[in-house]
C-alpha cells in the first residue's frame, strides 16, 4: 500500500486537540434540537395527564434506551480492543473512551424513569406490587403476601407471584437498585478505562496497556450481566409475562451495529475537519466497515434465532411478543426491519471498494443508525397502545417520540462532541499507536 | 525508522527518549528459525520414521476401531434395542456422542475461516492439524445418527433421492436440516483442508525419492511448481473458502441445538439456544486441538513453532467461551425461574438439585464452566500439566453437557407414569469408546502421512517474511520482559540456527 510509514516523528506531541469550534456546526444543531426537545419533554411531563402523558412516557424510554445502546456499545468496543489485545483500533479507541463516559449525562437523563408516575403507565407490574404494598400496609402483611392475596380473584397476578424474587420494588436487590447498579457498572468501567488512557498520555507508561487489558477482561463478564438484565429490567419487564433466554444477547448486538456506524460516522466528521490525518487511513474504515458487516449477521443470526425458535415451538406465552408486533400496521415495520436492518446493510456492505469509501461508508452507516432507531421503537412502543388501552397505536403520539428523541439524542450527542476536546482524540503515546497508524490489512 | 528520526526530530525532539516507546507483538516462531529449518522439521515427521510412541498409541486405536466396528455389526444384526434408549429416553448416548463429536469438528474451521479473516497469524501453526481433527471428528459424529436410523443400509433415505417408494423428507424437520448441514460442513471443511495442503504436499513431493509415495503426493499437489500465479490463485481461493465456511461455523451447530430448541419440551425449547451450542462447540473444539498439540508438539518437537503464545492464546479462548457457555447456563436457570413456567422450572431442578441424574449436571458445570476459570492465572495457561488437565475436564465436560440436555431431560417427563432413569449398555459404551480409537486411528495416520503444520504458511509469519521487519524490535519492548513474568520463556538473543 503506497501510504507513508507513520513513525512518532510525524505526529505532534501530545496529540491532537478538538476544537469545539472547528465543529461548530454540527455541535451547534445537536444542542439546539437537544435544548428544543428537553423544552418540550418538560412541557410533557409537567403539563400533560393522562394518556398524553402516559404515551410521553413510552417515548422517553425509547429515547434514553436508545442512547443507552450506543453508549454500552462504545464500552463494548474498547473492551473488546483491549481484551483482545488488538493494535489496529488505538487510533479511533479514544472516540470510545469518550462515548462510553456519556453513561453519566445519560443516567441524568434516566431520572424520569424512576418516578412512579412515569413507571405507571409503562410498567403494569409495578402498579399490582404498589397495590399490594398499599393491602400489606393496611394488613400489616408483606407485599408478597398481599400480591399471594390479589392473585385468587385476578389469576394473572399469580405469575407475578412467582416472580417476586426478581421482579420487585421494595426488597432485596429489587429494581430500583438495580436500576443504579447498571449506571454504576458502566460508568465505573468507562471512566476507568479512560482515565487509564489519559494517564498514558502524560506518563507514557507501556503498563497502562497491560493494565486496561487485564481490566478489561475482568470486567467484560460484568458488562455482559449489565447489558442483559438492564434490557430485561426497562424493556422486557415491559411485558411482565413474556420472556426469552436469548434478549440479552439481542439487545448487545445492537449495541455493537449501532455504535460501530456511530463511530465511523464520528471519524469520517473528525477527518472532514482536518483531524486524525495522520493516523487513521482507508485501512481503518475497511477495518470498521467488516466490523459493522459482522455484527450486522450477527444481529440478523440472533433476531432470527430468537423469531424462528419461538414460531415454531408456538407457545402461547412466548408468542405474545411477535403477535403483538404483527399486528395491524406493526407488522410492516417487522418486515421492514428484515430488509432493512439486515438485508439492506448485508448487500451494501459486501464490497471492500465500498467498505473504504468514507463517503459510501456515511450513508450506509446514517441508514443503519435509522433502522436501528425503527429496531428500538419496535421493542418498545407496540406495548404503548395496548397498555393505555386505547387500541394498537396512540394517535398522535408520535410528536411525544419525536420531542424525546431529540431531546436524549441531541443533549447526550451535544455532551459528546464538546468532551472530545476534553484529551487529545486518539492516544498519543500508546505503545500500539503506529501499529495502529501502519496497520494494513 | 532511524534515518527519518535524524531529519524530523528538530522542533518536536520527543521529551520523553529512553523509555521504549512500542510494545512488540511476540514472535509467533521461535529461535529464529529460518525456511530451511521449518520445512525439514515438518517434513521430517513424515519422512522419517515413527518414533516408538507413534506404535503404542497406533496399536490400540486400530484396535479399539475393531471394537467399534463390532459393536455396530452387533447392532445391525441385532438391532438398536441393544442400546440403553427405551421410553420415554428415546435419545440418550447415541445422541450425546454425535452433538459431542459434532462440537469437537468446529475449532478447526473455525481457526482456519473465522481466524483467517480476522488477521490471527498465530493460527498457522494449529490450523492443519484442527482442520484435520475436525473432519475426523465429523466421521465420528456421522456414525451415530447413521445407526440409529436401525437399517442403516437404507440412510441413503435421509437425502431427498427420488425413490421407489415414493418416500419424501419431511422438509419442516430440523433432524433433516441437519443432515444437509452435516454433510455440507463437512464437504467444504474436507476442501479447505485439501486446498490448504496442495503447495505444502507439493513439498513432499519434491523432497521423496522416486517411488509410490512420490506418484501420490504429485498426484495430490495437482502439478503445483510454486509459481506466482498458483499462489495468486491459491490465496484467491483461500479467501473464498474461509468466508464461504465462516457461516457454516455457526450454521451447522445451530442447527444441531435446533433439532431440541424447535420442540416445546421444557429443558429444550429456548432461544438462546443456537450461539450457545456454537459457543459450546468452540470451547469443546479447542479443548480438544491443544489435547492432540501438546502431545504433537513434545513428541516431535516442534516447541519453536506452537509456542507457549498459541498456547495461552487457545486457553484464553477456552476461558472465554467457557464463560459463554457458564453464561448459557445461568440464563437458562434464571428464565426457567423468571418465566414462571413450572414445568421449565421443574427441569432445572431436577437437573441440578434432586433428579436422578444431577451428578452430571454438577460435572458439567464444574468441568465446563469452574475449570477453565484457572485460566485467568497466566502461570497456569503456562503450565502445560494444568492446560492438559482444563482441556481434559472440558473434553469430559461437554459430553456432560449434552448427555445433560438429552438424557436428562426426558428421564423425567411431564406424567410420572413415564418416569425412568437411563442407563447405558456395554454396547452404548463400548462403541462411543471405539470411536475413540477411529479418531485417534485417524489422526495417527494424519501425522504419519501429512504436514502437521501448514509449512507456507508458517513461514509467512516469520519476521522475515514481512518487508517492514527492520522497523521492529528497535525501541520496542515485549510485554514479558517488561512485565518480567517469572515463567518468561522468549530467549530474545537465541542464536540463529
Amino acid at each position: 500500500m503506497g501510504h507513508h510509514h507513520v513513525t512518532f516523528e510525524d505526529l505532534p506531541q501530545g496529540g491532537e486537540k478538538f476544537e469545539p469550534a472547528k465543529g461548530g456546526k454540527l455541535i451547534g444543531a445537536f444542542g439546539a434540537l437537544g435544548a428544543l426537545g428537553l423544552a418540550g419533554s418538560a412541557y410533557f411531563f409537567l403539563f400533560t395527564k393522562d394518556n398524553v402523558f402516559g404515551s410521553f412516557a413510552y417515548s422517553w424510554l425509547f429515547a434514553v434506551f436508545f442512547a443507552f445502546t450506543i453508549i454500552c456499545g462504545g464500552c463494548f468496543w474498547i473492551m473488546l480492543h483491549n481484551a483482545s489485545n488488538s493494535g489496529w483500533g488505538v487510533a479511533i479507541r479514544r472516540l470510545w473512551e469518550q462515548l462510553a463516559n456519556m453513561i453519566l449525562p445519560l443516567a441524568i437523563l434516566s431520572i424520569p424513569l424512576l418516578i412512579p408516575a412515569v413507571q405507571k403507565p409503562l410498567y403494569e407490574w409495578m402498579n399490582h406490587h404498589r397495590e399490594a404494598h398499599h393491602h400489606a400496609v393496611e394488613a400489616g402483611t408483606s407485599v408478597y403476601e398481599a400480591l399471594h392475596h390479589m392473585a385468587e380473584s385476578n389469576p394473572h397476578l399469580h405469575v407475578l407471584t412467582a416472580k417476586y424474587g426478581y421482579l420487585n420494588i421494595y426488597e432485596g436487590f429489587s429494581w430500583y437498585s438495580r436500576f443504579a447498579f447498571y449506571f454504576f457498572v458502566l460508568w465505573f468501567i468507562a471512566s476507568k478505562l479512560r482515565s487509564r488512557s489519559v494517564k498514558q498520555d502524560v506518563d507514557g507508561d507501556i503498563k497502562h496497556t497491560i493494565k486496561a487489558r487485564q481490566f478489561s477482561c475482568t470486567w467484560l463478564l460484568f458488562f455482559a450481566l449489565t447489558v442483559t438484565f438492564a434490557a430485561v429490567d426497562w424493556v422486557q419487564t415491559l411485558d411482565y409475562a413474556w420472556f426469552s433466554t436469548m434478549w440479552g444477547v439481542y439487545i448487545f448486538a445492537g449495541c455493537a451495529w449501532s455504535s460501530m456506524a456511530v463511530t465511523i460516522l464520528l471519524v469520517t466528521w473528525l477527518k472532514s475537519l482536518g483531524y486524525l490525518k495522520q493516523v487513521v487511513t482507508e485501512e481503518h474504515f475497511h477495518l470498521m466497515g467488516k466490523l459493522l458487516f459482522a455484527f450486522t449477521v450477527f444481529w440478523a443470526y440472533i433476531a432470527f434465532s430468537q423469531y424462528f425458535l419461538i414460531w415454531y415451538a408456538n407457545i402461547t406465552e412466548e408468542t405474545r411478543f411477535y403477535l403483538t408486533r404483527n399486528t395491524e400496521g406493526w407488522r410492516y415495520v417487522s418486515i421492514f426491519i428484515v430488509v432493512g436492518h439486515f438485508v439492506g446493510p448485508f448487500l451494501a456492505l459486501l464490497s471492500q471498494a465500498r467498505k473504504k469509501k468514507p463517503f459510501v461508508m456515511v450513508g450506509v452507516c446514517l441508514w443503519i443508525l435509522f433502522m436501528h432507531v425503527v429496531d428500538l421503537y419496535w421493542l418498545v412502543i407496540p406495548e404503548r397502545g395496548p397498555s393505555l388501552s386505547v387500541g394498537v397505536t396512540v394517535a398522535g403520539a408520535w410528536i411525544g417520540d419525536v420531542v424525546a428523541f431529540i431531546g436524549v439524542v441531541g443533549t447526550v450527542g451535544f455532551l459528546f462532541l464538546r468532551s472530545l476536546a476534553n484529551y487529545s482524540l486518539y492516544p498519543c503515546r500508546d505503545p500500539r499507536l503506529l501499529e495502529s497508524a501502519n496497520v494494513i490489512n | 525508522m532511524s534515518a527519518e528520526a535524524a531529519t524530523h526530530s528538530h522542533d518536536h525532539a520527543p521529551a520523553y527518549s529512553g523509555a521504549p516507546r512500542i510494545l512488540d507483538r511476540e514472535p509467533l516462531v521461535l529461535n529464529n528459525r529460518s525456511y530451511s529449518w521449518i520445512t525439514n522439521r515438518i517434513c521430517g515427521i513424515v519422512e522419517n520414521k515413527q518414533p516408538l510412541l507413534w506404535w503404542i498409541l497406533f496399536v490400540p486405536s486400530v484396535l479399539l476401531t475393531g471394537l467399534m466396528a463390532f459393536c455396530f455389526i452387533y447392532l445391525i444384526s441385532t438391532g438398536v434395542g441393544v442400546w440403553g434408549q427405551k421410553q420415554p429416553v428415546a435419545w440418550a448416548w447415541d445422541i450425546t456422542n454425535f452433538v459431542f463429536w459434532i462440537g469437537i469438528g468446529h475449532a478447526g474451521t473455525l481457526i482456519s475461516a473465522i481466524l483467517f479473516l480476522t488477521r490471527q497469524k498465530w493460527r498457522t501453526s494449529v490450523n492443519r492439524a484442527a482442520e484435520a481433527m475436525t473432519i475426523f471428528a465429523v466421521m465420528c459424529a456421522g456414525l451415530f445418527p447413521a445407526f440409529h436410523v436401525g437399517r442403516v443400509w437404507m440412510v441413503w433415505f435421509l437425502a431427498p433421492i427420488p425413490n421407489a417408494n415414493a418416500i419424501w423428507q419431511n422438509f419442516k424437520s430440523p433432524l433433516l436440516w441437519d443432515v444437509f448441514a452435516v454433510s455440507t460442513y463437512f464437504s467444504v471443511s474436507a476442501v479447505f483442508w485439501f486446498l490448504g495442503l496442495v503447495p505444502d504436499l507439493a513439498t513432499l513431493r519434491d523432497r521423496c525419492k522416486p517411488g509410490l509415495r512420490k506418484t501420490m503426493y504429485g498426484i495430490f499437489s495437482l502439478g503445483w511448481r510454486g509459481a506466482n500465479r498458483h499462489w495468486s490463485h491459491y490465496e484467491t481461493a483461500y479467501m473464498l473458502l474461509a468466508a464461504l465456511s465462516t457461516p457454516l461455523v455457526l450454521s451447522v451447530h445451530s442447527v444441531v441445538s435446533f433439532d431440541f430448541a424447535t420442540s416445546i419440551v421444557p429443558g429444550w425449547h429456548t432461544t438462546i439456544f443456537p450461539p450457545y451450542f456454537v459457543a459450546g462447540a468452540i470451547f469443546g473444539g479447542f479443548a480438544m486441538v491443544l489435547t492432540l498439540m501438546i502431545p504433537v508438539s513434545k513428541i516431535y518437537g516442534l516447541s519453536d513453532l506452537i509456542t507457549p503464545k498459541h498456547i495461552d492464546n487457545m486457553a484464553k479462548i477456552i476461558l472465554l467461551t467457557g464463560t459463554i457457555v457458564g453464561y448459557a447456563y445461568s440464563m437458562e436457570f434464571f428464565v426457567a425461574y423468571y418465566s414462571a413456567n413450572p414445568f421449565e422450572l421443574q427441569t432445572f431442578m431436577l437437573r441440578g438439585l434432586y433428579g436422578p441424574s444431577t451428578w452430571a449436571y454438577y460435572f458439567m458445570f464444574g468441568f465446563n464452566v469452574f475449570a477453565p476459570q484457572l485460566f485467568w492465572y497466566r502461570p497456569f495457561r503456562h503450565n502445560l500439566w494444568v492446560v492438559m488437565l482444563v482441556c481434559m475436564c472440558v473434553n469430559a465436560g461437554m459430553w456432560f453437557e449434552r448427555y445433560v440436555i438429552i438424557a436428562t431431560t426426558l428421564e423425567r417427563h411431564l406424567i410420572p407414569g413415564s418416569w425412568r432413569t437411563y442407563e447405558a449398555t456395554w454396547v452404548d459404551k463400548y462403541t462411543f469408546l471405539g470411536t475413540f480409537g477411529f479418531f485417534m486411528m485417524l489422526f495417527l495416520l494424519f501425522l504419519r502421512f501429512l504436514p502437521v503444520i501448514a509449512i507456507g504458511e508458517v513461514k509467512g509469519v516469520l519476521p522475515q517474511s514481512n518487508a517492514h521487519n527492520h522497523d521492529h524490535g528497535k525501541e520496542g519492548v515485549q510485554e514479558e520482559d517488561l512485565m518480567a513474568y517469572p515463567d518468561r520463556h522468549v530467549p530474545r538473543e537465541a542464536a540463529a540456527v
